[in-house]
């Protein structure tokens, strides 16, 4: 195939706060708090220095959706994909789908219409009571839910006939996963950990600008080294860069046709 | 092609315990011990039930039925994928029916298996049955999205797999399913219910259908099968071959074994 005929290529990444961006404040000072519509203003800001920024152009990919949303849960995160992606298949692209999964321990529900991600770390919510008493390993359980979604997003993929690979936000479980699901989507290694003050937010003790370009860097290098072929080697121009990881909301729909 | 050349014709019949059968009781042998009736009728229900009654007269070669008594939506996905995606099937030409149950019902692994939550139980309600209902607002409206989604990834997963998806439901919610997700993939182009109501159609013993009502509930999936989707329907096949693999799996694994 000559260069004329060659498909271009898109990256899409999924993931919670991690993959949004979450933590690109730039300078502000150590005691800002930021809440409400002040965050909404920086979330432009996250998602121009998230990792999956700065990996779509060490990929030389032509362009990048990165659904990363912060607090999502991985159900959430595959509902959210379903909602805006299911009959898409991008047939002009050569699409590399990355998943950067996060805590296991949040679920999502449907809630009048919009997608409800619970953290079960919150104790304020009922649910946490509820699934903690009763979930026997809160370790390997959520985490074999977790890997339920993965295993039906690679047939999902393969079906829409993309490249899929995923890593865990959390190095603890790459052990559990090697047991549980052997497969050569996943990219083991620790991006998230052990990093230097310097490259995390004073606000939200997530990576900072810093931060996510040496994530991404460590990311990079392992796709190369495992997964060569989806390294493009030409140099592209322009990227195109889409932010889509907010949810469709389904408001009480019962009397009007196909809303989905 | 010729007939030499033909795939076989498979039935995956996905489900609650609607598609188990429970509810063909075979009278004479109970012992009025619920559970030991229930193991000791199970092989009843399945012969019985109505994916062996479709799969026969749709002229299928066997029937491979995943229903499982008390599971919800999410739980019949889940075992698709653990007990059919390492099957190699390429010999076969697969039709997958998926009969639905009451949408609210959820699952999480729990103990390193599968298990399902009712929140829509009428009594004995579990911690978590009861925050859902505390936390989600009109849940049978809310938990129709989720059904939703679930289809939708069953789609995907059949079309991957070159399998044929065809949906229903026992359950009235299929009706509002109808207006929020509309798909040629359900047997009936508009919504029929096909719940029997009259007694005689209904086990006295656990209040769901008998052999009269499976019978029942086959026939109006025939009728749709046949209108809307002719192209399943071969010669009657009396003779068919089954398998019930819907029982949960258990990882065989722990905490210390993985780490």
């Amino acid at each position: 195939m000559n260069s004329v005929n060659k498909k271009k290529k898109l990256l899409i990444t999924l993931g919670c706060s991690l993959t949004e961006g979450i933590g690109c404040y730039g300078d502000l000072p150590e005691n800002s708090v930021i809440e409400g519509k002040d965050y909404e203003k920086f979330r432009n800001r996250f998602h121009k220095y998230s990792w999956p920024s700065q990996l779509v152009k060490l990929l030389n990919y032509d362009k990048l959706i990165n659904m990363g949303f912060g607090g999502s849960s991985t159900s959430g995160q595959l509902k959210v994909f379903m909602q805006k992606y299911e009959d898409e298949y991008f047939k002009d692209y050569e699409v590399l789908c990355l998943w950067c999964l996060s805590e296991p321990l949040r679920l999502s529900f449907y809630n009048s219409g919009h997608i409800e991600n619970v953290q079960l770390t919150n104790e304020d919510i009922s649910f946490t009571k509820g699934y903690l008493e009763q979930i026997s390993d809160i370790t390997i359980d959520p985490l074999l839910d977790q890997l339920f979604y993965v295993k039906t997003m690679r047939q999902i993929c393969e079906n829409k006939n993309w490249n899929f690979l995923a890593f865990h936000n959390d190095s603890m479980f790459i052990n559990y996963i090697n047991k549980l699901d052997k497969n050569d989507c996943w990219l083991h290694d620790s991006y998230f950990e052990n990093m230097e003050k310097d490259y995390l937010s004073p606000i939200c003790d997530h990576p900072n600008e810093k931060g996510y370009k040496i994530i991404a860097l460590k990311i990079y290098e392992n796709i190369k080294n495992k997964n060569y072929n989806l390294v493009n080697n030409e140099n592209v121009n322009k990227i195109e860069m889409i932010y889509n990881g907010d949810s469709l909301n389904y408001k009480y729909l019962l009397n009007e046709s196909n809303p989905l | 092609m010729n007939s030499v050349n033909k795939k076989k014709k498979l039935l995956i019949t996905l489900g609650c315990s609607f598609t188990l059968g429970v509810g063909n009781w075979n009278e004479k042998s109970l012992t009025n011990d619920f559970y030991t009736d229930f193991e000791l009728n199970r092989e009843n229900f399945i012969t019985q039930g109505w994916p062996n009654r479709v799969g026969k007269y749709l002229g299928y070669d066997k029937v491979l039925n995943l229903g499982l008594e008390g599971s919800a939506n999410s739980t019949h996905v889940k075992t698709f994928l653990e007990r059919i995606l390492p099957m190699d099937l390429l010999e076969w030409e697969v039709l997958v029916i998926w009969m639905m149950t009451e949408p609210t019902r959820f699952s999480f692994y729990n103990g390193l298996q599968n298990t399902d939550y009712l929140p829509s139980a009428k009594s004995n309600k579990s911690p978590l049955e009861k925050a859902y209902l505390d936390e989600i607002n009109e849940p049978l409206y809310s938990s129709l999205y989720d059904q939703v989604f679930y289809m939708k990834l069953m789609e995907q997963v059949c079309e991957n797999n070159g399998y044929d998806l065809l949906f229903t439901s026992w359950n009235n919610s299929l009706q509002q399913l109808y207006k929020i997700y509309p798909s040629d993939k359900y047997i009936h182009k508009n919504w029929v219910d096909i719940k029997p109501k009259n007694s005689s159609y209904i086990s006295s013993i656990c209040g769901h259908p008998n052999e009269k009502g499976y019978e029942l509930i086959a026939n109006k999936l025939i009728e749709g099968i046949n209108e809307n989707h002719p192209k399943y329907k071969n010669e009657s096949n009396k003779d068919i071959e089954w398998e019930w693999l819907g029982s949960r799996i258990e990882y065989p694994i722990d905490n210390k074994t993985l780490i």
